[in-house]
């Protein structure tokens, strides 16, 4: 969130603290949907006296009509009824100049926003406009005086995806990349430097690679350009009891980058750059705060939190835990349509088996098989659509191993795309930037592939 | 600046890496669990790694304990395992660092001052480090050792199963083990999956090794209470879905002429000897009979055929040497003795002739290990292109042949076999 003031007044004499108090929980925003969490935070900086408030058509994208008229209703009816003392409202979205004028003619205050929709998040301009009482105050300044401005944004969900453009259908398009390190065996997609644009982190046995891919000429493999490399022993030993088949992966956020290997000693957070490591017990990360313990077989079932990040690294005293164990864990807090937050995840259980587990504070929990797969599983909703994907990999009669894409529809699992690759080590599902469908990055031997 | 050090221990930790356990190349992961059973004609009452007349050592040894570097495979050289890089040359001495954190089974802290101790034991036990001079620890975590192999034929030396590391008070009836897997209680009848594995821990939950002759072998084979089946695919009848396999060359057996044999332990009697023995007789017991250009028979005085009792394999060879030797007017008998008197009658060398296996299959350590064996200087050259059974003609003993076991196995394992082994590290059931 960003905060600027026009003119300190009465507005502001409450508007600030407010907005300043916000600061923290913003960062943390991450209950319900985007928009509701927008809409708290609107909530909580706008005015008790009464005011207009009005939503402006959303900017930044290319819709059809049909679809523009829909989600700008949407976002009028939740952003706006976001305003705490709104006496009026629009009842849908007005442009800026009908917003002054109506807001005026009701002799109220106009709480105006502007939401737009970049780099895969929703933006929403905040200005508390009031109106000058002298005439010739308002001859100087027929537009107003913005006293107080906020901005917000959250990374857009299906709520708004499902507006946007669908794809005629998944894994449609395939572009080949040189792996930096052949059998490397993480692989994770992210901004990392909060720029608005995704980077793959690729963990290798040796070393780390952050950075980006480049496309080549039709036909022939493009190649990933490194923006930093980092060799694993430069911060981690070797764990004194490794499994035998090697599992990692990597968590990546703003300014954050959390590795988990079975070959290394640590869990490893480092910076943007690949610089600043601190250190935690060896673990699989699923998010910052949630880690899963190595096995002595694989990754515990049991989640924990990723334990607290030190300067030194951590001593093992203990052997590998015997203890029941996954190849491979997938977990997705997806917002749908209605802005109903669910929790997956898909684990590959023993023998491979795909289980999948659906949890909601309003609904029943749901448990799923989808059969047997590899130890390579992500969830996405790819294509926008507001219904969850589940990624899996699957073993065919030829020997090579198949993508498989299934649909998590409430009536069931529904396969909606496969696609024959070489050996996978691992998946990794890019952010949504702003077009449908997400990128899927599949880690080969000494190959990455991205899917759409 | 990157220094030599520096681009050594890279290169090091690189292929320590690359190779320190063996990912699927298929996206389905390795499955682990499962609950092995082997009835096998070995003893499974101890296991020392050190120990190179040790059939036990040799089928399974590699899964029990590791080194401090392991072989790439044909002509590849070393890499690190629990060392942390490649030996480093300065002047005399060659220094190895060792990965931190490590562990006997039983949670023994392996650092340097242990590492030195276990192959100050390898070194007094086998004669794969016979040419190091002097082993001591430099720090927590620093070997140094003294010797003039070259950095890289050292690596190869601490790579041999013979120079596997053990803890400090290492007791070979109760091995405390540092591989894949741990031994639970006495002996090696039960092991379970390691959880201080420096490699990872074997794929396979348990294994359950039994210790039997080799019909009771395949009876447990053929009805299903054994899992591989030694040199056959059941008794009474084949088990149908059995996959064979073939383990490669374990390394000699030989015949030592013992002190009461006289003037017939002499150098090349004992070969001459073996003209007697049918090679397909031999072949059903998993050996591969060496060239013999002696006579059709045992001209020597009667004689028994001293060997272990713990040795059920051992036993059944002797036996068929004896059957071959046996005649009315020299009895030859095969004799069966406790290991521990079996032992003692060697030193002793109180005894007419007996079967002595040797688990070194490359030529130039198996003619260490045979000159070694008969109290002789370790040669000063290497064989070269010189067959090893003509360079020990000279030696008062015989080379009987090579073990070379086969069988078949449960259809349901997959990564049995590694060569001259048996891998239960990688073992797994499939399905």
């Amino acid at each position: 969130m960003a905060l600027s003031f026009g003119r300190f007044s009465g507005w502001a004499s409450w508007v600030i603290p407010a907005l300043l108090l916000l600061l923290p929980r913003a960062a943390h925003g991450e209950s319900g949907s985007a928009l509701t969490r927008l809409a708290q935070q609107i909530s909580a900086v706008t005015p008790p006296t009464p005011v207009f408030a009005a939503v402006t058509p959303v900017s930044g994208v290319v819709l059809d009509a049909k679809d523009r008229a829909a989600l700008d209703a949407k976002l009028a009816s939740v952003l706006g009824s976001a305003v705490a003392a709104s006496r009026g409202r629009g009842a849908s979205a007005l442009t800026e100049s009908d917003a002054r004028r109506r807001s005026r003619e009701l002799g109220l205050a106009l709480v105006l926003l502007r939401p737009s929709l970049a780099g895969g998040r929703v933006l929403v301009d905040l200005d508390v406009i009031e109106w000058e009482l002298s005439f010739w105050a308002r001859a100087r300044k027929p537009l107003g005086t913005v006293v107080a401005h906020a901005s917000f944004s959250e990374p857009a969900d299906a709520e708004i995806r499902r507006y946007l453009p669908r794809p005629n259908g998944l894994l449609q398009s395939e572009l080949r990349f040189q792996s930096p390190e052949a059998g490397a065996i993480g692989l994770a997609c992210g901004d990392a430097r909060g720029q608005g644009s995704s980077e793959l982190l690729v963990v290798g046995r040796r070393n780390l690679f952050i950075g980006s891919l480049s496309p080549a000429a039709k036909g022939q493999r493009g190649a990933f350009v490194p923006r930093r490399e980092a060799a694993w022993t430069s911060f981690s030993p070797l764990s004194p009891h490794p499994l035998r088949a090697p599992l990692a992966t990597a968590w990546m956020g703003p300014g954050t980058v959390l590795i988990g290997s079975s070959d290394r000693a640590a869990l490893l957070r480092l910076d943007a750059e690949l610089a600043q490591p601190t250190f935690a017990p060896a673990a699989w990360p699923v998010t910052p705060e949630r880690c899963h313990a190595f096995t002595a077989t694989g990754i515990a079932e049991a989640a924990a939190t990723c334990g607290p990040a030190s300067s030194t690294l951590p001593k093992t005293t203990s052997p590998a835990l015997e203890a029941p164990s996954r190849d491979a864990l997938a977990v997705l807090a997806h917002a749908d349509e209605r802005g109903i937050v669910r929790i997956y995840e898909l684990e590959s259980a023993a023998g491979g088996r795909l289980e999948l587990t659906i949890e909601s504070p309003l609904e029943q929990r749901q448990q799923l098989e989808l059969g047997v797969g590899g130890a390579q599983v992500a969830l996405a909703d790819l294509d926008g659509d507001s219904i969850v994907e589940a990624i899996t990999t699957g073993a065919t009669e030829s020997g090579a191993d198949t993508l498989e894409v299934r649909s998590l529809r409430p009536e069931g699992p529904v396969l909606v795309a496969t696609r024959s690759v070489g050996p996978v080590r691992a998946l990794a599902v890019c952010p949504f930037v702003g077009k449908n469908p997400q990128r899927l990055a599949v880690l080969l031997t000494d190959e990455i592939r991205i899917y759409e | 600046m990157t220094t030599r050090r520096d681009a050594l221990g890279g290169l090091g930790a690189a292929l320590l890496a690359a190779f320190a356990s063996q990912p699927s190349e298929a996206a389905v992961r390795p499955a682990y669990g499962g609950h092995l059973r082997l009835t096998l004609p070995i003893d499974t009452s101890r296991i020392d790694p050190h120990d190179e007349v040790s059939l036990t050592t040799r089928l399974l040894g590699s899964s029990l304990f590791d080194t401090l570097y392991a072989r790439g495979g044909g002509t590849a050289p070393a890499y690190p395992t629990l060392a942390s890089n490649l030996p480093q040359r300065s002047g005399a001495t060659v220094t190895i660092e060792l990965r931190p954190g490590l562990r006997s089974a039983r949670g023994v802290v392996l650092d340097a001052k242990a590492v030195a101790a276990a192959l100050e034991r390898s070194r007094q036990r086998s004669r794969t480090l016979a040419d190091v001079d002097r082993i001591s620890a430099r720090s927590a975590l620093e070997l140094a050792l003294t010797t003039r192999l070259s950095e890289e034929a050292l690596a190869l030396r601490l790579a041999a199963p013979s120079s596997a590391i053990v803890p400090p008070g290492f007791d070979p009836a109760r091995p405390d083990c540092t591989g894949a897997l741990r031994s639970l209680g006495a002996g090696i009848q039960r092991l379970a999956r390691n959880g201080w594995a420096p490699r990872g821990g074997s794929y396979v939950s348990e294994v359950t090794l039994t210790s039997a002759d080799l019909r009771t072998s395949l009876r447990d084979f053929e009805t299903r209470r054994s899992d591989l089946g030694f040199l056959g695919s059941g008794l009474h009848q084949s088990r149908g879905s059995a996959r064979p396999f073939a383990l490669g060359t374990l390394g000699w057996l030989v015949l030592l002429p013992g002190r009461r044999l006289g003037r017939f332990g002499a150098p090349g009697v004992l070969d001459q000897a073996l003209g007697a023995l049918r090679p397909a007789d031999f072949a059903a017991l998993g050996v591969e009979l060496g060239s013999s250009r002696g006579a059709a028979s045992w001209t020597g005085p009667p004689c028994s055929l001293l060997v272990p009792a713990e040795e059920p394999w051992l036993v059944a060879i002797a036996e068929e040497v004896a059957r071959a030797w046996d005649s009315p007017r020299a009895r030859v008998a095969a004799v069966s003795s406790p290991r521990a008197e079996f032992e003692l009658r060697l030193d002793d060398e109180n005894f007419d002739c007996a079967l002595v296996f040797l688990g070194s299959a490359e030529p130039d350590a198996a003619h260490r290990a045979l000159t070694a064996l008969v109290g002789l200087p370790p040669p000063q050259r290497p064989l070269g292109a010189l067959a090893l059974e003509d360079a020990v003609r000279h030696l008062p003993l015989a080379l009987l042949g090579r073990p070379v076991p086969r069988g078949f196995c449960s259809e349901r394992l997959t990564d049995l076999v590694a060569p001259g082994a048996l891998d239960l590290a990688n073992v797994r059931f499939s399905g």
